[in-house]
This record gives structure tokens, C-alpha cells and sequence, in this order.
């Protein structure tokens, strides 16, 4: 175990725990609970990460009033200096990005998906799916974000804090407050009405238009919310690696947060964390096992692959509920249920009383 | 005044199937009226139509004066037309109380006032009081913890149209209410049908199969044959044309 870096290796688990978390926490909002087969997720998470590492560079760079290609040699030299000078303007970038990666990844799965909608819901997850890989060609091909270099260099939001260790543990606590706040909105509207009306429209989408309810624009909501938390997760994955590429954004990354969702349990947000969990764990160790036994004969990225496969269909066959299984939506209103019953047990009790008295 | 519904010639075709063939009808605010007519007679494509499922082929439909054909659904149901589909459409996994709470248009559906529980909580349990109110006038009392998808026939029946009275409808379509449901209950469901017409000045327009349950309740009775208005008039009469019986007996 020469080498190896525990403290590195919980601390890199818990960035991508929390990156993964809300991107299944957010693929259960549109698929497990409103019943919109997503497979193009990976575009939204590209987008988020694309959106943070253009914008930080170019702010770093243009504030300073340097010109260099943004996938320069220069640039990148002048990142790594220019990041560790200014903590607040490195975390003002953070912010900026942070919540523009949600308004920009959650304004375009609005407007590509709701109109894919329109093309039925088979059809829909292959539309989407297309998207993701015509994104990354895109990508691929786009030389203002460095095509298939990508960006390089991004500033790191606690770059300027001494240390390796502080710099990651500050990060990892960064990620993983913004996984709560993603889990808490996610809990809180799942046991609401809303939560109540998107489960109806993945029961019986016709139905649900039937009573009055504007379906489209629901789902238009929720595409943005999805979206927009998938962007979120990019952004981080961004600021944490300091370099993306296209290549990072393979529809496979779609499936693995599909096989969290479906293991920890779908339509239930502990039960995406859950899964989460787990094949990130899974995830992370076998990037450990690749680094502790360069040599082995298969590479253990193929491992991972393998069993994110072998997870869907277990679980599809076996268990399709997942983990944690579904529950109904606890809203306040249950309440009025339990005051009947309390009062027909307080009157059964009385009975029974007077029937002993009577003896 | 101004009939609630008047459906002016009103034709719809499937392939070369005419379900409808211009049929025209009109029903009174606060009156209980039947449709009736042989299996496959274009009842449940007239209900089709009027709820904004399709548009006719040709023809006009009005509901308080204006014309609706060519809305859509939720909109028709924003007007205050309810309707009831002839296979239950329920929320299958949710529960009974869930497919009650969900009907009404309520501030927590928005995503910014969801996650705060007392922006919504007092709404939902008015929602909540009338909801049970209604599980007690259909008889689901104690099964609001189930599945939809747990009830039997007869149950789901009641469900769906005790969702669809939630709220504030004024002309409430319902394809056989009472199929699958025992004939005591069913006589249950149309006595509070007269009652909520009496009290609140509702519509029911009401396909119903067993003529001798309907015939108690209803003011007009529509036949439809092959498509085609075959007859009308007050339950009594209409049951002793020739040609309505010999409708009936042909099928
Ligand atoms: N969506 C559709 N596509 C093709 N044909 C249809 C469609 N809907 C109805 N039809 C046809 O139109 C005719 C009328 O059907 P409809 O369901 O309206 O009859 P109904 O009076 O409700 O019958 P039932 O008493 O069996 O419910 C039938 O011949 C039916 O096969
Ligand atoms: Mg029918």
C-alpha cells in the first residue's frame, strides 16, 4: 500500500459522491418522478462544466487585459499565477459560474427538450440522447473552448489556500453543501403537491390534463430545475479536475447515473444518493486499483463499465423498486386520515369501557 | 336562457368508421340527462369530442355560450367541464387519498413555494376536509391508504368520479359511473348525483347501460344509434319507441 493516499482517496470519493448525487438526484426528478425517460443527461453536466471553465478563464484573463488564446500555453501559465493572488476574486468567479451553470444548462434542457417532448416519450430519450453526442462533437470540433484539448487551467476557487489537504477538504465541504441544498429542494418538492402532481403525470400524463392541470408547462418547469441541477454538478467537476475535455462527456456517463437511480430506488431521493454512493465508490476504487497495480491484464475502467452494466440489469430483473423503495407523497393533509382513526380508537376504548363497568 | 352545452352537427370519423354523423343536442343548466345507445354507438366519441380528446370532423360544440371545440382539455376543464373516462384512469401508483388531493389547482404545485410547507399547508388541508367529504359520500372510507391500483373495478369507478368532482365543475360528463358497481350503491352514487343538482344547480350528462337505474334519475334521455341521434325525450317515452327498442334488441 506504498503510495497510497487514503485521506486523497475519501476526500476525491466524497467530490465525486456529491457530483453524482445530484446529477441522479436531478435525472430522478425528470425520469422517477414526472416519467421523462432523460438519456441525454451528460449534455446538461457538458454544458455546466463548459459554461464554468470558459467563463472563469476568460474573467481571469480579460480582467488582467491578457490576450492569449484560451487554450494556450501562456494562458495557462498566467491561470496558475493569476489564481493563487486574489481569494476573492476567485471565489466571486465561483459564484458567478455556480449559478450561471444553472440558469445556462437549465435554460437550454427547457427550450431542446420540451420540444422534444412533443415527439413521444420512446422517441424522446433517443432525441435527447442524440443531443448529448451532437453536444460533444460539437465540442469536439469548437476551437473557442479548445476542441479536443478542452479547457485547461480553470481556476480553482480555493487555489489560493495553502496546502493540498485544506485545499480539498474546503472543496469536498463546498460540494457536498451543495448536494444538501439539491437533496432538501429535491425532499421538500417531492412531499409537496408538486411532488403529488408530477407522479400523476408519470401515471397518467392524459388524466392529468384532464383535470386542468398544464402539463407541458410542468414539465417545462422541471426540465429547467433538472437541467439546471445537472449543471451545477459540471460546474464542480469543472473547478475540481482544472481541465475538461469532450471526451470526459460520453453518453456512458448517462447510464451510470442512470444505474445509481435505478439501484438506490427510483422516484425516491435517498435512494439516488444511495446509489450514488455506491458506484462512485466503485468508481473511485477501481481508479485506486488502477493506480496500486499498474499492470493488471484488464483494465479496471473496464471493470467499472462492465458493472455499471451488470448493476441496470440485476436490478431491472431482480429488483426493479430499486434499494429504498417509493413511497407515497407525506403532505400535511395525511393528518386529517390519522385524527379519524385516533378518534375511532378513543371510542373503541370507551366501549370496551363501559362494557367492563357494565359487568 | 341559453342551454350549458349545445353540440351543433357534430361529425367524427375513425378511418372509414363514422362514429358520429351530425349529431346535434343540447342539455339545460341543472338537469340530469342520459345518453344511451347499443355498444359502439358513438357515445364515448361524443364525450371525446366535447372534452377536447379530439376535434370533431365537422361541426361546433359550445359550453355557456362558447365555443370550445378545437380547446384543449385542461382548458375545457378550467371552464368547469369535468369528465370521467369510461376505463379508469387513475394514478396507479398513488394512493386513493393521493388521486383525491392531487385534483385542485393549488399554490404547493409551484416549484418556488413547494419546498416552503406554510406557504401551501392551510390550502391543501381545506383541500384535504373536502376531500374526505366526498370519500364518505362514495363509500371509500378506509381505503384512502391503498393503491389505486389495488381496488377493485367497481372502486376505481367511484375514484375517478369522485376526483373529478373536486373542483368547481359545472357540467360534469360521466361514461357509466356505476359499471362494476353493486346496484345499491349505484343507486347510491345517482341519489347524490339528484342531490349536488339539487343543492348546487350541477349538470350531469350520463352514459349509463342499465336503462332501469338511469330511468329513475334522469330528466331527457338522447339515444344514439350507429352514430346517428336515433331519439329523445323525457326516460318514459323514449323507452317505448319502437325504434329504440328494436335498436337495442338488433345488438
Ligand atoms: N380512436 C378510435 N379509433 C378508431 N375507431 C374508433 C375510435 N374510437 C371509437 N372508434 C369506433 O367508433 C365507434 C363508436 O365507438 P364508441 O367507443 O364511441 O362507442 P360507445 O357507444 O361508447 O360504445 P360502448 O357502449 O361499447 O362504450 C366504434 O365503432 C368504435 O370502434
Ligand atoms: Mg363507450
Amino acid at each position: 500500500m506504498i503510495g497510497f493516499d487514503v485521506t486523497g482517496f475519501i476526500l476525491s470519493w466524497l467530490v465525486f459522491f456529491s457530483i453524482y448525487s445530484i446529477l441522479s438526484i436531478s435525472l430522478n426528478l425528470e425520469t422517477g418522478l414526472t416519467g421523462m425517460a432523460n438519456f441525454g443527461k451528460v449534455a446538461f453536466y457538458a454544458l455546466g462544466a463548459y459554461f464554468t471553465g470558459y467563463v472563469s478563464i476568460e474573467f481571469f484573463l480579460r480582467l488582467h487585459g491578457l490576450d492569449y488564446p484560451i487554450y494556450s500555453t501562456d494562458a495557462i501559465v498566467a491561470l496558475g499565477k493569476l489564481s493563487v493572488e486574489q481569494p476573492s476574486l476567485n471565489l466571486s468567479v465561483f459564484l458567478l459560474t455556480l449559478v450561471g451553470s444553472f440558469l445556462f444548462a437549465g435554460v437550454i434542457g427547457f427550450l431542446i427538450m420540451l420540444p422534444a417532448l412533443r415527439v413521444g416519450p420512446a422517441f424522446f430519450g433517443i432525441t435527447v440522447l442524440s443531443f448529448g453526442e451532437m453536444l460533444r462533437i460539437f465540442l469536439r470540433h469548437y476551437k473557442p473552448v479548445g476542441a479536443t484539448y478542452g479547457l485547461v487551467g480553470i481556476p480553482h476557487p480555493l487555489a489560493w489556500v495553502g496546502g493540498t489537504f485544506s485545499k480539498d477538504l474546503g472543496f469536498a465541504l463546498i460540494s457536498l453543501s451543495l448536494l444538501a441544498i439539491t437533496y432538501i429542494y429535491a425532499q421538500r418538492i417531492t412531499n409537496s403537491p408538486l411532488g403529488r402532481l408530477l407522479k400523476a403525470i408519470r401515471d397518467d400524463e392524459t388524466a392529468t390534463l384532464y383535470l386542468g392541470k398544464n402539463v407541458p408547462l410542468v414539465k417545462g418547469k422541471v426540465l429547467f430545475i433538472g437541467s439546471g441541477m445537472a449543471g451545477v454538478a459540471g460546474c464542480l467537476y469543472a473547478y475540481y479536475l482544472g481541465s475538461i475535455t469532450p471526451n470526459a462527456f460520453m453518453p456512458a456517463v448517462t447510464f451510470e447515473v442512470w444505474a445509481m437511480m435505478l439501484l438506490g430506488g427510483v422516484g425516491n431521493n435517498r435512494g439516488s444518493i444511495l446509489g450514488a454512493a455506491i458506484i462512485t465508490f466503485l468508481d473511485r476504487s477501481t481508479a485506486a486499483l488502477n493506480f496500486l497495480f499498474p499492470n493488471l491484464i484488464i483494465d479496471p475502467n473496464f471493470i467499472r463499465w462492465m458493472l455499471v452494466g451488470v448493476i441496470i440489469v440485476v436490478v431491472l430483473l431482480f429488483k426493479p423498486e430499486g434499494i429504498i423503495k417509493e413511497e407515497y407523497v407525506w403532505t400535511p393533509a395525511w393528518r386529517l386520515l390519522e385524527a379519524k382513526a385516533e378518534a375511532r380508537r378513543k371510542a373503541f376504548k370507551e366501549l370496551i369501557g363501559r362494557l367492563i363497568k357494565r359487568r | 336562457m341559453r342551454p350549458i352545452l349545445e353540440v351543433k352537427g357534430v361529425s367524427k370519423s375513425f378511418g372509414g368508421v363514422r362514429a358520429l354523423d351530425k349529431v346535434s343536442l343540447s342539455i339545460e343548466k341543472g338537469s340530469i340527462v342520459g345518453l344511451i345507445g347499443p355498444n359502439g354507438s358513438g357515445k364515448t366519441t361524443l364525450f371525446n369530442v366535447i372534452s377536447g380528446f379530439y376535434p370533431p370532423d365537422e361541426g361546433e360544440v359550445y359550453f355557456e355560450g362558447m365555443r370550445i371545440d378545437g380547446m384543449n382539455p385542461n382548458e375545457i376543464f378550467r371552464l368547469g367541464l369535468v369528465r370521467s373516462f369510461q376505463n379508469p384512469r387513475l394514478f396507479q401508483t398513488m394512493s386513493v387519498w393521493e388521486n383525491v388531493l392531487v385534483v385542485p389547482k393549488q399554490r404547493g404545485e409551484s416549484p418556488l413555494l413547494a419546498p416552503f410547507r406554510s406557504r401551501w399547508e392551510a390550502e391543501e388541508m381545506k383541500i384535504g376536509k373536502r376531500g374526505k367529504g366526498l370519500i364518505g359520500v362514495f363509500g371509500l372510507n378506509g381505503s384512502e391508504r391503498k393503491r389505486a391500483s389495488d381496488l377493485s373495478g367497481g372502486q376505481m369507478k367511484l375514484l375517478e368520479s369522485l376526483r373529478g368532482m373536486m373542483e368547481g365543475g359545472k357540467l360534469f360528463l360521466l361514461d357509466e359511473p356505476a359499471a362494476g358497481v353493486a346496484p345499491r350503491l349505484a343507486n347510491e352514487i345517482f341519489g347524490f348525483i339528484k342531490r349536488l343538482r339539487e343543492e348546487r344547480g350541477l349538470t350531469f350528462f350520463i352514459i349509463e347501460h342499465r336503462l332501469e337505474i338511469l330511468m329513475n334519475y334522469v330528466d331527457y334521455v338522447y339515444v344514439l344509434h350507429n352514430g346517428r341521434l336515433l331519439a329523445e325525450g323525457g326516460p318514459e317515452e323514449v323507452v317505448k319507441e319502437r325504434k329504440v327498442i328494436d335498436a337495442y334488441i338488433g345488438d
